[in-house]
């Protein structure tokens, strides 16, 4: 096909041709000639490449199966060409999943590649965005050195990674967050020092047992009066956490969306729950149907990586399923979006109360997903005024929840995790309330 | 501006045919009869001031391009040398001094001449200045800065040939008013003989000045490296510009894809020699006439262009596509 550059050269080689026939020096149509017969030489020799294009195959190599957000990843596709004519000159670009960012560049010129041999490019990616990524086909451009004549062809080379959330965050934040001894735990003050932690001392009750007399409290006390040892029985908190992956919940910047956003919380609490010592569960919506995951942040991550927007997903029937997955009296977290005009009935968690848990709804601030940074004051107008429209619908959602007894807060991209981190760990004082 | 050695190289020999053409029609000696009269401190001084002043005003326009000033100061400098006899007759027609107006008439031919003279004389370093922006700062088409190097030549060879007959020796302004008077009677037979062979009437007597340096035989010299150096730079600013669009990683290895593919450039080269060579040599059998086979082997090469360019179009079965 004939390029735009193509037709721009092609013409001024014509009025150069012309100019030269024309002209009053004999020289200048020679040169003109041989510049013209230059053009039909290289696209001749383009018109053979062709021929090698068709019988052009391509194979990946990847570093790694599976891998975690941010790790880094090397791709090794490799051209080759089938034909006995060479092939070339050629731009060869590898069809990078969206998901990924590319590190090193995922496309070359090259040259030529000779009859029947291959040409490896080397290329870097940087995963950004969780789930199942598939890389369908290397485009192969073939072209003139001139670029008068493009023919693309994408030649099938199929390839499948596993993307997994990013670990590293939740035990960085895990380390900072036990370190403030803040732990999502139910205390009651117990005498019995199984399972519990010593509290201090107090006096002694006619009632106590003996074995618990604290003996050098009491010689130390000037009256040699008994004192009692106490301790505190420590009762970790189950966790229901509920991803309303709706059909928006795809909605943001890769690697940035609401789901990537959810996923990262919900591995973050898997590790706080583990050294804790609560149950954690997390249910979710896939085609329809309610599924659940508990177990390891690893265990969590590798059946939560491929999570995706479910048009069908019914936050109602997520909240009954998740309630049924612990004992009363745990923490339901449910995170949810509702953008503008929809809205969530507060009776779609009538199943957490019913099982006597402890529900708090985050609800995801959509336009926050959509950072516009830009310097047209219009544009950052526009996006200031569907916030605020955003924002007020959700205090008006969240208002009509609170007539009905349920606690929520809005929350955005940069805050999600932290709002959800503050409940979890708070939720033994809140429960008590 | 990325000036390497490699594309000063192919400037020269691009630039070789009208660099040469300059020093054998004695084109240096001709700005030199500008500076003369200019330090003649006469009227028409002003006019060979704006002449040359031309030159540099062109230069700062190439370099810091368009603006006010500059483009301001091009106008100012081209336009002058014509127009400064006629802005003075019209003073005079409005001051005072309406009957020194005969008087005026006779100096009035003078400066238009030398005028005249001027401005075609600093046209080919206009051109040159142009060539070589064109060239440095790759703007325009690729075949364009080969055309400029006709363009050049032209304006070289038509100042040569003005200046190629008997000069009386003495005053400098005095040689510049014969030369424009040459200037103005070749552009009359040159526009005689287009209408002439576009119409198709017999043409009347040509210009009796002859130009043996037309004829020299290091044209063939300078002529051969402005081909090879035409196919060069086509390679160079198509071939190179487009890899380091699609970011080649060969650049920054091995000095660029001309470099890694020098040897298939130089093939394509030879070739596109050898086809035009046979080509000329058969229908200059079948013909007889020089002229006809060249440009029938001109003709025959586009078409190739062209219809090789539209084959994948137009024979999807031949290419699988």
């Amino acid at each position: 096909m004939l390029t735009k550059r193509g037709i721009a050269v092609l013409n001024s080689t014509f009025i150069l041709g012309v100019l030269a026939s024309f002209g009053f020096d004999p020289l200048f149509t020679t040169i003109a000639l041989i510049v013209v017969t230059v053009l039909a030489v290289e696209t001749m020799l383009y018109a053979k490449s062709l021929r090698a294009l068709r019988r052009t195959t391509a194979s990946r190599k990847l570093s790694a199966e599976t891998a975690f957000v941010g790790d880094s990843i090397s791709v090794d596709p490799e051209i080759e060409n089938g034909s006995r004519a060479s092939l070339g000159p050629i731009v060869v670009k590898d069809g990078t999943p969206q998901g990924f960012k590319t590190i090193i560049p995922n496309q070359d010129w090259i040259v030529s590649i000779d009859g029947r041999s291959s040409h490896l490019l080397h290329y870097e990616i940087e995963p950004q965005q969780i789930g199942d990524w598939n890389f369908e086909s290397v485009e192969v451009t073939l072209t003139d050195r001139f670029g008068i004549f493009k023919a693309v062809r994408d030649v099938s080379c199929k390839s499948l990674i596993k993307v997994y959330p990013s670990m590293k965050k939740g035990e960085e934040l895990l380390k900072g967050r036990i370190h403030l001894g803040m732990r999502p735990i139910r205390r009651s003050a117990v005498t019995t020092p199984q399972g519990s932690e010593f509290s201090g001392i107090r006096e002694y009750y006619p009632t106590d047992d003996v074995r618990t007399i604290a003996w050098k409290a009491m010689a130390r006390s000037p009256a040699h009066e008994p004192k009692t040892k106490q301790h505190e029985n420590e009762q970790a908190i189950n966790t229901i956490f509920v991803i309303g992956n709706s059909k928006r919940s795809g909605e943001g910047l890769v690697g940035d969306r609401k789901l990537d956003r959810l996923v990262e919380t919900a591995i973050v609490l898997a590790y706080l729950s583990l050294k804790t010592g609560g149950s954690f569960h997390v249910v979710y919506s896939r085609n329809g149907r309610v599924e659940s995951a508990s177990g390891r942040p690893l265990t969590l991550a590798a059946k939560l990586y491929n999570i995706e927007p479910d048009p069908h997903a019914n936050i109602e029937a997520l909240v009954r399923h998740g309630a049924k997955l612990a004992s009363s009296r745990s923490l339901m977290l449910a995170a949810v979006d509702s953008p503008f005009p929809q809205k969530i009935e507060s009776s779609a968690y009538k199943g957490a109360f019913a099982a006597n848990h402890f529900l708090h709804v985050l609800v995801l601030e959509t336009s926050s997903f959509f950072p516009i940074e830009s310097p047209d004051k219009t544009l950052a107008l526009a996006r200031d005024v569907i916030a605020a429209r955003e924002i007020e619908h959700l205090r008006r959602l969240i208002a009509v929840w609170a007539e009905d007894g349920i606690t929520a807060q809005i929350c955005n991209r940069q805050d999600l995790l932290a709002k959800a981190l503050e409940v979890f760990t708070n939720a033994g004082v809140m429960i008590e309330a | 501006m990325k000036v390497s050695p490699a594309l000063i190289t192919l400037f020269v020999a691009m630039a070789l045919p009208y660099l040469s053409l300059m020093i054998l029609s004695n084109y240096f000696g001709y700005l030199g009869l500008i500076v003369n009269t200019l330090f003649e401190g006469r009227l028409y001084s002003i006019s060979t001031l704006m002449a040359i002043g031309s030159v540099f005003a062109y230069v700062i326009r190439v370099s810091k391009g368009s603006g006010a000033l500059q483009d301001g100061l091009i106008i100012l400098t081209l336009t002058v040398p014509v127009v400064l006899p006629s802005l003075l007759m019209v003073g005079l027609l409005l001051s005072p001094f309406q009957d020194q107006l005969p008087k005026y008439f006779s100096s009035a031919a003078d400066l238009y001449l030398i005028g005249i003279a001027s401005l075609a004389m600093v046209l080919p370093l206009l051109g040159v200045v142009n060539h070589a922006s064109v060239v440095f700062m790759q703007k325009g088409s690729a075949a364009g800065a080969v055309l400029m190097t006709m363009v050049n030549y032209g304006l070289v060879a038509f100042v040569g040939l003005a200046g190629s007959g008997p000069i009386p020796a003495g005053l400098s302004s005095r040689a510049l008013q014969i030369i424009g008077a040459r200037i103005l009677v070749d552009s009359f037979f040159t526009l005689q003989s287009i209408l002439a062979s576009v119409i198709g009437i017999p043409l009347a007597a040509g210009t009796p000045r002859s130009a043996p340096w037309l004829a020299s035989p290091d044209r063939i010299w300078t002529a051969t490296l402005f081909a090879v150096a035409s196919a060069v730079y086509f390679y160079y600013r198509l071939y190179q510009k487009r890899a380091e669009e699609e970011g080649a990683r060969a650049l920054k290895k091995e000095g660029g894809p001309i470099v890694t593919s020098l040897h298939s450039i130089g093939f394509a080269i030879f070739l596109a020699v050898l086809i035009d060579t046979g080509l000329i040599f058969v229908i200059l059998f079948a013909t007889q006439q020089l002229q006809i086979a060249v440009e029938l082997t001109m003709v025959l090469a586009m078409a190739t262009v062209i219809l090789l360019g539209f084959a994948d179009r137009l024979m999807p079965w031949w290419f699988g596509r």
